[in-house]
This record gives structure tokens, C-alpha cells and sequence, in this order.
């Protein structure tokens, strides 16, 4: 045996030499439907620990084939007793169990090594690559930092989607929810924004904690094995919970993101959480509650369920210099049902974010993808979280949509349209085009200037609306070929200026003579 | 009335010394009048185990996995009883699966001194 075994187990031993210090413990008066009810324990916290004695009576080989103590969360204080949620398997819990306090609140381990693993709210790996050593044990529930301990969101969180980071500028420590309903692409905008972050030097580029609460193991498995081909698990983690979970893990998953995102924070860190999705999580909450026999609300939801989500979203936060600059960015993502945001969980969550991104079946279905209704879809932090060089180009692209919806609607009555309407119709049409995308393809923000600075230009004139895609993707190739110290400057300096946009102008030219062919085929 | 706010009154007079063929008497008549009657049985076992609670808590009971044991212990034993402010005699039960060593609970606190929990926490510490 090695020296380092043996000087281990010494170790261990060592550290077992303890004095006899006095357990406080409970017994189990009643279990069912994942809820303990503890006789006892009544120095408890809310939100602690306690650890089901399940050796008792077995003899110690049996014990040992439990890998690990069986834990429950404290979240009923009564008179005599307390409620406890089992965080694990219920059937192992017994009447007349031993319960004991361990005095920690619930928390789970971070570092970095947290980073690119497949975890679950308790910290454990799901992913089969080993047990994971946390630097830190972070509380899964905190409170949020002070107005003071915060500064001004002024930084880009560029999406890699154009209509998003042109019109919906997300900026670094934002609140930006993504609502519609099933099958619009709301977890495409998340996944998108996570493989974009790779565009990102590595000093900027935020580490992503995608938190999945109740998915379809499939589609958990399916987004894992997308940012692992895009090469994003790099700076990745994943908090998975699927739907056969117990409650309590759904419960918890969120607030375990969060807590991963804060160790990064702290360290001076930029951190982008989603969470997929907060209906869920309200669902998970109201079926905890109703078992622990709180009075149910409005919809049978608990009455805090407004305080669930604001004490969730309000720890993202950017942080002024002093507390090291750090920042999380959330996006939230509520489902609603046949388009009705006015039901009780999303206006709650609207209310408590700096923002909505809108997706519409319909507009899903004609084909425009990102379905995003920009006219409804807001950012309440705005062109503050964009790169002067996005706010130059971007500034005409919302009012030339808002004509084009007003004309869209009256065209189908006039059979005779003047040739200025007719003009706003089309560019509008190449607009609607230009900003639609394909899945798990983002954009880098230079890439994007340039194609809008095109189409507020002269470079989809003489083309149609079907073909502008087509031009769009030439162009930036073409650019890329020719000119790629164009997309290296924006890059750098994050600006367009004049003389690089007299460049451009050029380039648009140089294009459209090289390639008329598109052009002309369009016309056919 | 629930059967829960039964047992605990029947139990909260009992404790209190008052007569239990009182107490009882009382029990059957409130029952009767609000025609509670086939409760009666549970409640009386309910009323039994809290009372059967109550006693195993104001005792301290040692959990030993021999006798052997519980002759290396019994100083250790009473000396951290003493520590506790616990005046009265422990009821001794043998339990093998402890493996050695003792543990003691006494109202809401434990005592654990077992080797199964040692030697459990020092697998479960280098396996993990």
C-alpha cells in the first residue's frame, strides 16, 4: 500500500478524534409525496440541511453500499416539528427514522472545475467524468447585492442575432427574459447566444451556465452534445434537472445556477446564466408548496411565488470596480400558452426583468426565423449595452419595420400602390429577410455591423427580397476574402468611422460589379 | 375537532396529573357528542405513543454493541452524561450492527460514538 494511503487514512482519523459534541435530532413522524414531517429538531433554520439517519439498524457493509448520506431541505417551521423536503429518494426514509441537523445551510461546490461539466442542483456530476472537487462551497440561496455594490450596465452581450443586437441590445448584467410560446426557438436564441460567446477574445468571454429545469432528457442530452461540437462546453456548465425529478431538485436548480455564476462574479468575472424555464420552476414550486400544506394563491400557486422568481433574478447583477467588475447576465425563459402574456407567471416575470424577447408561432410559421416580434420586444437598458459601431447601423432598422408592418397591412387592400409606398414595401421585405437567421449559426458583432451597414446602404439595391440572404452571405465572404482587415478593425476599435465607412461604401461597389450575376438572376 | 387536537389535549392533561379515569371518561363523552366515536381507538393509541415519546425522551438510552462494550463505556458514558447535566440512569440497549463503541440520545440530543459511524465517514470521506 502507498505511503499516501496510509498517511490519508491517518489523516482521517485524526480528523475523526473528535470531542463528543451533542447531535440535535428529529424523528420521522410522517413521510409521503417527497415531504418529511421531523418531531423535533427545533433549533432548525429555514433552508437547512438535515441528514436522514438510513444506517440505523442496517449493519455496516449494507450501510456502505449508500454512496452517500441521504439530505433534506428544512422549509417548514412549526410549532412542534418541521417539514422537511427529501432531496433524493423518499423510499429509504422511514417512520421513526433519526434525523439529524447539520447545521449548513444548502450548498454546492464551485471552481473551476465546475466549468464545462454536466452537474445537478447538489453539485453532483451527471456527465460520468468523475466526482467534482469545488474550490468553494457556494450558499444556494443569497441575498442580492446592494444599489451600491452595483454599477451601470455598459457593456455588450452580443447574441450572435442580429435582430436581437441590433434592436434588443442585451448589455452584461441584464435581465433579459425570452417568452413565447412552445416550439418558437426560445431555447435556439439561449443556445445560440452560448455558442456565440466562442467569438469572444478569452479575456471578454463570459463563462455560460445553462440551467435546464424539467427538460426532456433527449433535448438536455441533445444541447449538450450541440455546444460540445461547437466547441462551447469549454466555458460551459450545465445544471440539468429532467422531468422524472423530484420537485425539490427543480426547485433548487435555478438558485444553483445562480450560485455557480456568483463565484465567478466575485472573482471579477462576466457570467451569462440561462434558465429553461422559469414556468416550470413556478409549476415545481406550486407542487412543493401544496404538498407542505401552505395556502394556495391565484392559479393554486403559492402566495410568494412573485418573491421566488425576484429574489432568483435579482442576484444578476453588474458590480462596480471596487467589488472587482464582475457581472451576470440572466435570460430567463417563460413558456406561455396560445401567445397570453398577460397570465399570472409571465407578467410576474416581466415585471421583474429589464426586458422581453417576444416569439410569435405565427410569425414562426411564415418562416420568419428568429420569430421575434420586434415591435412589442423591448430592452429597457438600450443602445447603452451597444458597441458605437452596432449604433450607428442599427438606429434606422426598428422605424423602417414599424412603416413596413403599418404598410404590410395596408397593401392588401390598395391595388394601386404610388412608387414610394411600393419602395418602403420592398426595402421593408429585404429588412424582414436580412434579419432572419439559421439555428445554432450566430453572428460575430463585426459581421453583423457590416451586413446592416449593406442594407442601409446600396447593397440589396436592384435585388429582391427572396435573394437577399444569398447577396448577404456572398458579401461577407467576400469581404472575408478581399478585405478581412475591415471585420479585425471593428473588431478592435468597436467603431465605424467615417473613413472605414467610405471603405465600405467601396466595397459595396467592387461587389456589385463582380457579382451582377445575382442581381440578374434575381430579376428572372 | 380533529383526531390530532384529540390526542394532544388527551395527552396535555395526562401530563399534567390529572386523573386518567377522568381524562378518559372526558375523551369518551366529547367524542360521543360530536359523534367521534369510531375514533376512539386511535385516538387511545395515539395518546399511548406520545405518552410512549415522552418517556423514552426524559430517559437517556445507551445503545451498546455488547456487553463487553458496555463495561469499557460505562465511565465514558457517565461522565459525559454528567456533562449534559444528566442525573438519571441510561436504559441500556445492545444493538450488534454499531460494531463497537456507544451512542446515547437523550430528549432531542444525540450522542454518537459508534464505530459504524467512524468507520462509515472514513469511507465515505476516502471514496469520495
Amino acid at each position: 500500500m502507498s505511503t499516501a494511503i496510509i498517511e490519508r487514512i491517518k489523516k482521517e482519523i485524526e480528523e475523526l478524534e473528535t470531542d463528543s459534541v451533542p447531535e440535535e435530532i428529529g424523528v420521522v413522524m410522517t413521510v409521503g409525496d417527497g415531504i418529511a414531517e421531523i418531531d423535533g429538531l427545533l433549533n432548525a433554520q429555514m433552508m437547512e440541511m438535515v441528514v436522514f439517519d438510513c444506517a440505523n439498524g442496517k449493519d455496516l457493509e449494507t450501510s456502505m453500499s449508500d454512496s452517500s448520506d441521504l439530505c433534506g431541505l428544512v422549509l417548514n417551521l412549526e410549532e412542534d416539528s418541521v417539514k422537511v423536503v427529501v432531496l433524493g429518494e423518499t423510499r429509504q426514509v422511514k417512520e421513526g427514522m433519526t434525523v439529524k441537523r447539520t447545521g449548513k445551510l444548502l450548498s454546492i461546490p464551485v471552481g473551476e472545475d465546475v466549468v464545462g461539466r454536466v452537474v445537478n442542483p447538489l453539485g453532483e456530476s451527471m456527465d460520468g467524468k468523475g466526482t467534482l472537487e469545488g474550490d468553494a462551497d457556494m450558499p444556494i440561496e443569497r441575498v442580492a447585492y446592494g444599489v451600491m455594490d452595483r454599477a451601470s450596465v455598459n457593456e455588450p452581450l452580443h447574441t450572435g442575432i442580429k435582430a436581437i443586437d441590433s434592436m434588443i441590445p442585451i448589455g452584461r448584467g441584464q435581465r433579459e427574459l425570452v417568452i413565447g410560446d412552445r416550439q418558437t426557438g426560445k431555447t435556439t436564441i439561449a443556445i445560440d447566444t452560448i455558442i456565440n460567446q466562442c467569438h469572444e477574445p478569452l479575456e471578454r468571454r463570459p463563462i455560460c451556465v445553462y440551467v435546464a429545469i424539467g427538460q426532456k432528457r433527449s433535448k438536455t442530452a441533445g444541447i449538450v452534445a450541440k455546444l460540445e461540437e461547437a466547441g462551447a462546453m469549454e466555458y460551459t456548465t450545465v445544471v440539468a434537472t429532467s422531468a422524472s425529478e423530484a420537485a425539490p431538485l427543480l426547485f433548487l436548480a435555478p438558485f444553483a445556477g445562480m450560485a455557480i455564476g456568483e463565484y465567478f462574479m466575485q472573482e471579477g468575472r462576466d457570467v451569462l446564466v440561462v434558465l429553461d424555464d422559469l414556468s416550470k420552476h413556478a409549476v415545481a414550486y406550486r407542487q412543493m408548496s401544496l404538498l407542505l400544506r401552505r395556502p394556495p394563491g391565484r392559479e393554486a400557486y403559492p402566495g410568494d411565488i412573485f418573491y421566488l422568481h425576484s429574489r432568483l433574478l435579482e442576484r444578476s447583477a453588474k458590480l462596480n470596480d471596487e467589488l472587482g467588475g464582475g457581472s451576470i447576465t440572466a435570460l430567463p425563459i417563460i413558456e406561455t400558452q396560445e401567445g397570453d402574456v398577460s397570465a399570472y407567471i409571465p407578467t410576474n416575470v416581466i415585471s421583474i426583468t429589464d426586458g422581453q424577447i417576444f416569439l410569435e408561432t405565427d410569425l414562426f410559421n411564415k418562416g420568419i426565423r428568429p420569430a421575434l416580434n420586434v415591435g412589442i420586444s423591448v430592452s429597457r437598458v438600450g443602445s447603452s449595452a451597444q458597441t458605437k459601431a452596432m449604433k450607428k447601423v442599427a438606429g434606422k432598422i426598428r422605424l423602417k419595420l414599424a412603416q413596413f408592418r403599418e404598410l404590410e397591412a395596408f397593401m392588401q387592400f390598395a391595388s394601386d400602390l404610388d412608387d414610394e409606398t411600393k419602395a418602403r414595401i420592398e426595402s421593408g421585405r429585404k429588412y424582414v429577410e436580412i434579419l432572419k437567421q439559421s439555428q445554432n449559426a450566430p453572428i460575430p458583432f463585426e459581421r453583423q455591423v457590416v451586413s446592416i451597414y449593406g442594407a442601409n446602404g446600396a447593397l440589396f439595391d436592384g435585388a429582391v427580397a427572396h435573394n437577399v440572404r444569398e447577396i448577404e452571405s456572398s458579401f461577407l465572404e467576400f469581404i472575408e476574402r478581399e478585405y478581412n482587415n475591415i471585420f479585425e478593425t471593428i473588431e478592435k476599435s468597436r467603431e465605424l468611422t467615417d473613413e472605414l465607412a467610405e471603405k465600405l461604401d467601396g466595397t459595396i461597389a467592387e461587389f456589385k460589379q463582380s457579382h451582377r450575376q445575382l442581381y440578374e438572376v434575381a430579376k428572372d | 375537532m380533529t383526531k390530532d387536537t384529540y390526542i394532544k389535549s388527551t395527552a396535555s392533561l395526562l401530563r399534567e396529573g390529572k386523573d386518567p379515569t377522568r381524562v378518559l371518561g372526558g375523551l369518551r363523552s366529547t367524542l360521543a357528542r360530536h359523534n367521534h366515536e369510531r375514533i376512539l381507538r386511535q385516538v387511545l393509541v395515539g395518546v399511548q405513543r406520545t405518552l410512549e415519546a415522552d418517556a423514552i425522551q426524559s430517559t437517556p438510552t445507551a445503545i451498546f454493541a455488547s456487553k463487553k462494550g458496555e463495561q469499557k463505556y460505562k465511565d465514558t458514558l457517565k461522565k459525559q452524561l454528567s456533562a449534559l447535566g444528566v442525573t438519571a440512569e441510561p436504559r441500556v440497549v445492545f444493538d450488534e450492527s454499531i460494531v463497537g463503541g456507544y451512542t446515547v440520545t437523550y430528549g432531542d440530543m444525540l450522542i454518537d460514538r459508534s464505530y459504524k459511524h467512524s468507520l462509515l465517514t472514513l469511507y465515505r470521506n476516502l471514496a469520495h
